[in-house]
Parts: structure tokens; sequence; C-alpha cells
């Protein structure tokens, strides 16, 4: 996909829940097709309300968003409930259903759309999840509760990707998964943007290891959004946050 | 006291406001729920019927030996003594007659409903309002997956259906165990007037009961989704909403009821 292809996220001035309104000009950032878009920062609730504003999960406090050049303040339920299969969200308060097993929960949301059949499906779910991490096939038959964290989280990203979504809305903790699980997981996403056009906008606690691959590094700290181009304009900013937070993870 | 007369017409118009009010939520509720859920039947995914035949097993067919039990009870009890009392009094048509009316018009679907509250309308309570409340019902939202259509619906369905099959299962038992019971407890010429109650069942009659059960049945698989997605943060809610949802179903049966009563007089 080109650089100018239209946006799959246009937003204006965007300022996402809960926060001051009339102390920030707001977020205006096109997202288009394979664009890569990392959130950083020491500030949780933000970033989290970042990703979701932009997603159009949570409202924002005041501007514009549009997905695939819809605008959301005058889409109806429906038109959302169409959108969510186009833009999906995964985070770690991404809940599965918790009265059927794993690998259910991962076919679910695809055999309700009537994606495919229900063993291509289960095919190309075993793929994805050895592609994640996902190593252990014994727990695919169990309950979440018989899960582990980081097996929940990459069960519902599974889940949220064979939908086969245009924009991956990615809110993940850094320290969920091992060192080996968490290069997979980049590995996989990042050639998925190369060979699906996916974009991925991923808002993640540490040093996203999304940096070297960013088109925008949004940096943010106590209500206030900084857009850098690359991580080497991240690392030369000379704002007081920046540097203290980039301080902070070299200490780690 | 001048005080409480004085305030009573005006508790009195809260709670019929109140009432009409959560009468039109519900209703608005399912037919939101119905509409989705026959707009994606029509485009013929399988998964629907799934989720439907799934909740049918458990309403229906997993409370038959529940039913089937208090069926035989109850036509020990009632209609035993019934059968004695009337055939005292009258004739075995006018038996029949009032036999018809008392357990199948009114102690049939009524006894049903209540059986159908108890045991399933309290469980979709907890197991929907389980799963709003832990967020699971937002994490399929999420991937597009509707709610009506997947959860709501057919859970209402199945309970249209499943208080129907019910409620003829209980009647039919609870009036052939009658005759049964004073057959062998009483007198042997009461097997025959068994054969006398096809008379008394007309096709009216038939209506009634078929349109009472299935309105009974739309009334509780409604309240029980209706509440089950009201709760909204904290765990003691489901009790709450449970225990809501399982009063206002018997107000709405019991009234609906009362108009059928004098839809029939």
């Amino acid at each position: 996909m080109t650089q100018r292809a239209a946006p799959s996220i246009s937003a204006e001035r965007l300022v996402p829940l809960e926060w001051h309104a009339d102390s920030m000009t707001g977020l205006t950032l096109d997202i288009r097709p394979s664009n890569v878009v990392s959130i950083i920062g020491p500030d949780y609730d933000g970033k989290l309300a970042l990703l979701k504003a932009l997603g159009g999960i949570q409202g924002a406090e005041s501007g514009r968003l549009a997905l695939f050049g819809h605008d959301g303040a005058q889409m109806t339920a429906d038109d959302w409930q169409q959108m969510r299969t186009r833009i999906t969200y995964v985070g770690s308060d991404t809940a599965l259903l918790s009265v059927v097993n794993a690998i259910q929960n991962i076919l679910l949301p695809a055999q309700y759309h009537g994606l495919d059949s229900a063993d291509a499906l289960l095919n190309k779910a075993r793929n994805m999840l050895a592609m994640v991490g996902f190593s252990n096939e014994e727990a695919l038959s169990q309950l979440p509760a018989m899960l582990t964290p980081a097996q929940r989280f990459q069960a519902a990203l599974v889940r949220a990707l064979l939908l086969g979504p245009q924009v991956l809305l990615l809110y993940y903790p850094a320290f969920l998964l091992d060192e080996g699980a968490t290069a997979a997981l980049k590995s996989y996403l990042l050639d998925r943007v190369e060979s699906t056009g996916m974009a991925l906008v991923v808002a993640t606690q540490g040093r996203c290891y999304t940096e070297s691959r960013s088109n925008f590094i949004l940096f943010v700290s106590q209500g206030n959004i900084h857009t850098y181009e690359n991580a080497t304009s991240l690392r030369a900013s000379v704002e007081p946050d920046v540097r203290r937070f980039l301080a902070t993870l070299e200490d780690t | 006291m001048t005080a409480w007369l004085i305030n009573l017409p005006g508790w009195i118009g809260a709670f019929v406001l109140y009432r009409l009010s959560y009468t039109a939520d519900l209703s608005i509720f399912a037919l939101l729920a119905m509409r989705d859920w026959v707009l994606r039947l029509v485009r013929r995914r399988r998964d629907s019927l799934r989720t439907l035949t799934t909740q049918m097993i458990f309403t229906g067919i997993d409370a038959l030996p529940t039913v089937l039990f208090l069926a035989l009870a109850t036509g020990f009890i009632f209609t035993f003594r019934l059968i004695l009392l009337m055939g005292a009094v009258g004739t075995p048509t006018d038996m029949a007659n009032a036999l018809v009316w008392i357990i199948g018009m009114l102690l049939g679907p009524m006894i049903s409903a209540i059986i159908l509250i108890s045991r399933t309308g309290s469980a979709i309570v907890v197991d929907i309002g389980n799963m709003k409340l832990h967020r699971e019902i937002e994490g399929l939202e999420l991937l597009g997956i509707n709610i009506n259509d997947y959860l709501v619906a057919p859970r209402i369905v199945a309970c249209v259906l499943s208080q129907l099959a019910i409620a003829v299962l209980f009647t039919l038992v609870t009036l052939v165990s009658g005759f049964v019971f004073s057959g062998l407890l009483v007198s042997v010429t009461y097997f025959d007037d068994v054969l006398v109650l096809h008379k008394a069942i007309t096709p009216a009659i038939v209506f009634i009961f078929v349109v009472k059960n299935l309105i009974f049945g739309y009334i509780i698989g409604t309240t029980a989704c209706f509440h089950g997605l009201s709760v909204k943060h904290l765990p003691n809610e489901v009790p709450q909403q449970t225990q809501r949802a399982i009063v206002n179903s018997l107000i709405h049966v019991f009234m609906l009821d009362g108009i059928f009563a004098l839809i029939v007089l």
C-alpha cells in the first residue's frame, strides 16, 4: 500500500475522554494502511484512552474522528457493529467468554461472521497461535480461567486477527509475554502489516518494540501528546517528560 | 393519617407510571432483539439456530424431570380432588369442562410459568449478568457480534417455545394423572371419564392456551435478558437483578393472566 492510500483512521484535534480539552489542541493524525503507530509514555490511563478514542471505542471530549471515510459522529449502532470487524481492539483488559474453552473463544467471532468453514478457521487459528508464541496445545481445550494471563492475551489477539481486520489497536503490556513470545509477536505483526496492509496502532508500557518501524510515535504524558515521525526524532526531543521517560527506560 | 391519605394517590400514580415505563422499556428491548435476530436468520447464519437449540435443550429438555414430577404431584393434589368433588355434583361432561378450564387454562400455564421463571429466568439473569460484569459482552461487541442476535433473542425464543412445551406436558400429565389416581384409589369407573376430556377441548380453548403460553414465555425470556444486561459494575448487582427479574416476571405473568381471564369471560 502506498503512503497516499486513503486514511483508515483520520483524527482531527481529537481529545480523549476525561482529558482537559481546554489545555490541549488534541491529536491530528491520519493513519493509513500499512502504517505503524506507537503510543508510549508513563501515563497508563492516557495511552489507553487515546488508543480507544482512535478506534471509536470510547467517545472523545472534542475533535473529529473518521473511520474509512465515515464520520464517527454520524454512524449508527449498525454501522459501528460492522466497523468492529475492520477495526479491532485487543488489550490486557479484553475478556474471553468464561464458559467456553480457549479454541472455541478464538473461533467464535469468525464463525459468527461466516468468514470460512470451521476446519479452515481452526487451521488458521492454530497457525496464528504458533506465530504469536502460543506453544501449549493442551491449553486450547482449557477454560480461560485455567490459562495464564499471557495465554489469554494471545488467545484474544488471535481471536481478533482471525477476522482479518484492516486496523489493529493493541494495548500490549510489555512484561506480559516472555522475550521469545514478544519477539515472535512483533515479527508476526510487522509481517502482517507488510503483507496485508493492516495498520497497527500499539500502546505499550515499556520500550515500544515497534519504535524502529513506526511511521508515527505518540508520546503521552499528563494529558499532552507529542508526535514524532521516527525513533531518531523521539530520542532527539528536548521535552522534559520525554527525556525523563527515555532515561527511565535506559535504567531498566 | 391525613398525610398518608393525601400521599396515597401519588404513590399509586407513581407505581402505575413506573410499571408503564418499565413495560415500555421491556417491549422496545424485546422488539429490537427480535428484529436483529430475524434479520440475521434471513441471511441464513446457522449459528443463530445453533444458539437457539442449545438454549432449548437447557430450558426445555433439561427441565423435563422437574416438570413431570410437579405435574404428577399437582395431579394428585388438585386434579384428583377436583374429580372427586365434581363427580359428586355434576356429569362427566361438566367435570371435563371444569378440569380443562381450571387445570388447562389457569393452573397449567401459571405453574409452568413459575417453573420457567424460577429455573430458567434466574439462570439467564445470572449467566448474562456475570458476562456483563466481567466485560465478556463488551469483548464480543468489540468484534462486531450483535448481542441481541447472539445472546438475547435465542434465549427469548427458547423461553417462548419451552413455556408452550412445558405447559402442554404439564397440563396433559396433570389431567391424566388425576384420573389415574382417581381410578386407582377410588373407583375404576374414573378411567373411562378420561375419554370425555377431548369433548371439552375446543379449538377456541386451544388457541387461547397457545397464545397465553407464548406470551408468558416471551415475557419471562425478555425480563430475564433485560435484567441480566442491567448489571453494571458490582458483583452484588447480579443477585439484585435476579431478584428483580423474578418478581417482575411474576407480576407481569399474573397481570396478564388476569387480562386473559377478562377477555374470555
